[in-house]
């Protein structure tokens, strides 16, 4: 264990970049989780983790809705919320800021884990794959890309509240409950066709799925 | 890396990868298409980041008043942690040497089901992944170079990616990268490119369908085996 340790303060002394807010180019990355979340991968810090939790541990929760499974939804919400917490633990030494914002980071791990729990519990003990084998990185890191991811963020950031109900609220369905548009469809008894244009409406709005 | 790729995903089959809905074998195939292609890793990235905001924005529940009691008592049990950013550093090398996408070089590791080459016919090989799924057959084929593979049709969706080399078809020419969607009914013809092997990762959901003698001949071979 130890040996681990001290390998892990080599790498973070050698680390050429210092994680500083100066560094950013917009300084929206550096935003109060991805500051805490550094502190936590850097010394360890307790507190920024317990801070870290109290904030994204009822998100988590909230994004765990499992239906359609035998087993008690609530323990398994219950479940993936410490599953996902002791992985921002355990890996916050991987996360990089410059490449994501803490809560992107936070949010992927809480996806990537609560669908390897899905097919956990549904049926596919002998899965060859986690899910996060599906996303693993290619490394492009350009300043014109994150630059781009930058700009993507705020006009999201910007955008999705300013988008009509009716659009929202599919957009919810889709990323909060994990459901296709066909379901989704069929959740609000609307025809597919209505979903998939407001989908469509709603990402051209946020200028999402272009060429950038 | 490839930016020649010319054949991409439905925007829709992004969004439901994005979002964790998609099936495994065809994310499989389009994790595989992000390995090769630009633009739709950019795609996927946007929508990523789009899931994160809604989900920053989702309504809160309340967690068990000791929950966090238990996860610093977990953390203290157990006080080994990883080092390092191994993904991105393997992925790097991974692309600098031009092998396979992670999801295949995974499958292809598995020890428990080390997958086999077998011969479908003299121009076209077979092998396996075993992926623990049950719904697509999910596996490698290999063109030889001018290779003519049978006349199909599909009897349901098959998913394509290139890994390696380039094949042809009615269509168009497909080189590494590109992802090619057949729906059920659709009738193709592949052929190798003329110097070189062509490798694709296939996700197929049904047997395809080979007309005539040569059908029925080759339908124990060609009897899909989903794992």
């Amino acid at each position: 264990m130890n040996a681990i340790l001290n390998s892990n303060m080599r790498k973070n002394a050698q680390r050429i970049k210092p994680l500083q807010s100066q560094d950013t180019p917009t300084g929206k990355r550096d935003d109060e989780w991805t500051l805490r979340l550094i502190r936590v991968a850097e010394h360890r810090d307790r507190k920024a983790f317990a801070e870290i939790f109290q904030h994204f541990g009822p998100l988590i929760k909230g994004f765990a809705r499992f239906e359609n499974v035998d087993s008690d939804s609530v323990q398994l919400s219950d479940e993936l919320v410490q599953e996902v917490m002791i992985k921002v633990w355990n890996k916050a030494d991987s996360f990089n800021p410059n490449k994501s914002a803490a809560t992107t980071w936070i949010y992927t791990m809480a996806r990537n884990t609560k669908i390897d729990m899905l097919r956990r519990v549904n049926r596919q003990a002998t899965q060859s794959l986690d899910n996060e084998d599906y996303w693993h990185p290619v490394d492009e890191e350009t300043p014109i890309s994150e630059l781009v991811r930058q700009r993507t963020k705020q006009t999201i950031h910007e955008g999705l509240s300013q988008l009509p109900p009716e659009q929202g609220d599919v957009l919810r369905k889709i990323y909060l409950e994990g459901k296709s548009q066909s379901e989704v469809a069929e959740d609000m008894d609307l025809p597919l066709g209505t979903v998939k244009s407001r989908v469509r409406r709603a990402l051209d709005k946020l200028q999402l799925m272009v060429n950038k | 890396m490839n930016s020649s790729v010319s054949f991409h995903p439905q925007d829709d089959m992004l969004l439901d990868f994005s979002s964790g809905r998609l099936d495994d074998a065809p994310a499989m195939c389009i994790s595989a298409h992000l390995h090769f292609c630009e633009r739709c890793r950019s795609r996927v990235n946007q929508l990523t980041e789009l899931g994160s905001e809604v989900f920053s924005k989702g309504a809160p529940v309340t967690l068990e008043h000791d929950a966090l009691d238990k996860l610093f008592a977990r953390i203290d049990s157990s006080q080994e942690y990883e080092v390092g950013d191994t993904h991105t550093a393997s992925a790097s090398t991974a692309a600098k040497h031009g092998i396979y996408p992670h999801v295949v070089e995974k499958l292809l590791s598995n020890e428990d089901h080390k997958p086999r080459w077998r011969n479908v016919s003299s121009s076209l090989k077979v092998a396996r992944l075993f992926t623990g799924q049950n719904k697509f057959e999910v596996a490698l084929h290999r063109i030889k170079a001018g290779g003519v593979t049978p006349i199909h049709n599909h009897g349901g969706k098959e998913y394509t990616v290139v890994l390696s080399g380039s094949f042809s078809d009615e269509n168009g020419v497909y080189n590494e990268g590109d992802f090619i969607l057949k729906e059920a009914g659709d009738i193709h013809h592949p052929v190798g490119a003329k110097y070189k092997d062509c490798v694709c990762l296939t996700a197929l959901e049904a047997p395809i369908e080979l007309p005539g003698i040569l059908g029925w001949l080759m339908k124990p071979i060609l009897r899909i085996h989903p794992a």
